[in-house]
């Protein structure tokens, strides 16, 4: 045996390994053939007398209920809108990592008033496998032209995105190869997208990972908080008031992975959403998925117990302006392609104690419907990851600018990519 | 009605059976599937087809050792089905992001296995899926034949030639 092959099944061993045990979606159901429709048919026809008489039970039970409760006046109190999750019950054993603010630590990363109209430029988080190139690429949103590319630095990625109001600011995890930490970073462009040097900001947090969605600062850029996950640890969320020097963390156990993280105006409330879960290997029960409302002054402790599920169960949401509201997509399956599956991708905004959505804009019949999206931080734009079928391959995204006051959707003429992709405005 | 139940009973058995190959079985072809097509949820599709497939071939399968050479030629063949689509889509000039892995992945793997990965990324499709089955799956070369459906002698040219390619790219003496 020589090396070379030794590298080969090392480089495919670590590639593969990245698949983790668990993540993988469970066991296709039997697809419904000719003998199974004629079986449920059959089945249907004997089950349609039992199904009326349960009917008319039901009517009757409901309306001897309603008799009774008019009868005694008694009303009974509304539903909570906001519920608490179940709290998880086997806890992580690994240490929680903090936040360290050296002492150089900056007070904040610079911000001005939001500029009007749409942002210029957009950032993305952008992972080549070709020779393994992690950069971060500025394009200018209104020809989709790539203006810049940042290259990582040795041995370093970048993970995560996020940007304060106002001057073509951002904010970047810069992380190891090795090792359990990330600096955070921040970089500016000039007036022709062209970027400044990375400039950190002294802080260390723990690794993110790159799950897309693990940054969010508030547009004063004074409040940051990000999500980590797994170095030997808790998957935790933190949030860092860097004017004031504080931090606190709220961890979780994995596989549970908070993401979709976003702030309120004010940095008192954290947004965030949590994946569908469902990994067993960890030997942790998976919480529901959906959007989460977490107060930044809230105990230290576990994030699934401080936090409030937003009822809706939204696989993406941001908190809006000032943590009351959000900006939610939701799908709603409709059926399935050759393929893929198809549905209905619906962007709206809700109150976060629940209540009414109000719909933004609906698209039908969309292949592979995913949610993905970036909100300016003035609030009034989407920069969404917008599933194609150009290449009728799924998970493909095209990115455009949803207006959220109108609804309408304007394509941005850059190239399609594998997403979600953490991308920044 | 008895013919109806003795029906269930035989798709529970099917539903069963599928249910444990994919506990045992799933993770591996996902992750061979990657390495095919390069990232995860198109991995997870060619297995989830590879598995649909196996409802519908299971009656024709002999016996269970058919079962997992079955599953491995249909995650090639769902792989090239995905490939193909996309080089459709380069055709059509329409505009892409070569394909990308995710910071994790970045993160994970060193840059010597991302130039290893990289050199075998502009391997002709044959020899990636030889070389994947040989030093991923850990095939001997009759079962690599069998799953691409090819002969032996075809799997053991193909791979000396793509490790000869290999080793010219990165230089590497063999």
């Amino acid at each position: 045996m020589n090396s070379l092959e030794n590298r080969l099944r090392d480089a495919f061993r670590a590639d593969a390994e990245t698949v983790r045990a668990g993540t993988i979606p469970p066991a296709p159901s039997r697809p419904a053939g000719r003998a199974d429709a004629v079986r449920r048919r059959r089945r249907a026809r004997m089950l349609i007398p039992v199904a009326a008489a349960a009917a008319v039970l039901a009517l009757v039970t409901g309306l001897s209920l309603a008799t009774s409760r008019l009868g005694t006046q008694v009303r009974s109190a509304p539903a909570s809108p906001v519920s608490s999750p179940p709290a998880s019950g086997a806890w992580p054993s690994g240490p929680v990592h903090t936040p360290v603010l050296s002492a150089r630590a900056s007070r904040g990363v610079p911000a001005s008033a939001p500029a009007p109209g749409v942002p210029r430029f957009y950032v993305t988080v952008y992972n080549a496998l070709d020779g393994g190139i992690n950069h971060i690429i500025v394009r200018a949103t209104a020809s989709g032209r790539a203006v810049a590319t940042i290259a990582s630095p040795a041995r370093h990625f970048f993970a995560g995105m996020a940007a304060p109001a106002g001057d073509r600011t951002f904010l970047t995890a810069v992380e190891s190869n090795r090792g359990c930490t990330a600096q955070l970073e921040w970089f500016r462009l000039d007036d022709r997208g062209r970027p400044g040097p990375l400039t950190p900001l002294h802080v260390t947090v723990p690794r993110t990972y790159g799950r897309t969605g693990n940054l969010a600062i508030t547009p004063d850029g004074r409040t940051i908080a990000y999500a980590a996950y797994e170095c030997d640890g808790a998957g935790e969320v933190g949030v860092i008031h860097l004017a004031s020097r504080q931090a606190r963390v709220w961890s979780d156990p994995l596989p549970n992975s908070p993401t979709s993280l976003s702030l309120s105006a004010d940095g008192r409330w954290l947004g965030y959403t949590m994946g569908p879960g469902g990994v067993t290997s960890h030997g942790v029960p998976s919480v529901p998925g959906g959007a989460r409302v977490l107060s930044t002054s809230a105990p230290p402790g576990s994030l699934a117990a401080r936090s409030r599920i937003v009822p809706g169960g939204a696989p993406w949401a941001v908190l809006a302006g000032g943590g009351r509201a959000l900006y939610e997509c939701t799908v709603s399956p409709s059926g399935s392609g050759a393929q893929t599956p198809v549905g209905t991708l619906i962007y709206g905004s809700a109150p976060v104690a629940g209540g009414r959505e109000h719909v933004i804009a609906r698209w039908h019949g969309v292949s592979v419907p995913q949610c993905y999206a970036s909100l300016d931080p003035a609030g009034r734009y989407l920069l969404v990851q917008y599933p194609t079928v150009a290449h009728a391959a799924p998970y493909w995204c095209r990115p455009a600018v949803l207006d959220l006051r109108t609804g309408r959707l304007t394509d941005i003429n850059a190239p399609a990519f594998s997403g979600p992709l953490d991308i920044a405005w | 009605m008895r013919q109806a139940e003795r029906a269930h009973g035989a798709d529970r058995r099917v539903d069963h059976l599928i249910s444990e190959l994919y506990q045992a079985h799933a993770l591996t072809l996902v992750r061979a599937a990657k390495l095919l097509v390069g990232d995860q949820p198109s991995a997870e599709d060619v297995v989830q087809d590879a598995f649909l497939g196996l409802y519908r071939a299971l009656p024709r399968l002999r016996d269970h050792e058919d079962v997992l050479p079955y599953l491995r030629t249909a995650v090639i063949n769902q792989s090239r089905s995905v490939l193909r689509a996309r080089r459709r889509a380069l055709r059509r000039r329409v505009q892409h992001e070569p394909p990308a892995c995710s910071a994790e992945s970045a993160a994970m793997l060193g840059e010597d296995r991302r130039a290893v990965l990289a050199a075998v990324a502009r391997l002709p499709r044959r020899a990636r899926e030889v070389l994947v089955l040989r030093y991923y799956l850990g095939l001997p070369d009759q079962e690599i034949a069998a799953a691409l459906g090819v002969s032996r002698g075809t799997v053991s040219s193909t791979a000396s030639r793509a490790l000869a390619a290999l080793g010219r790219d990165l230089r590497e003496e063999l």
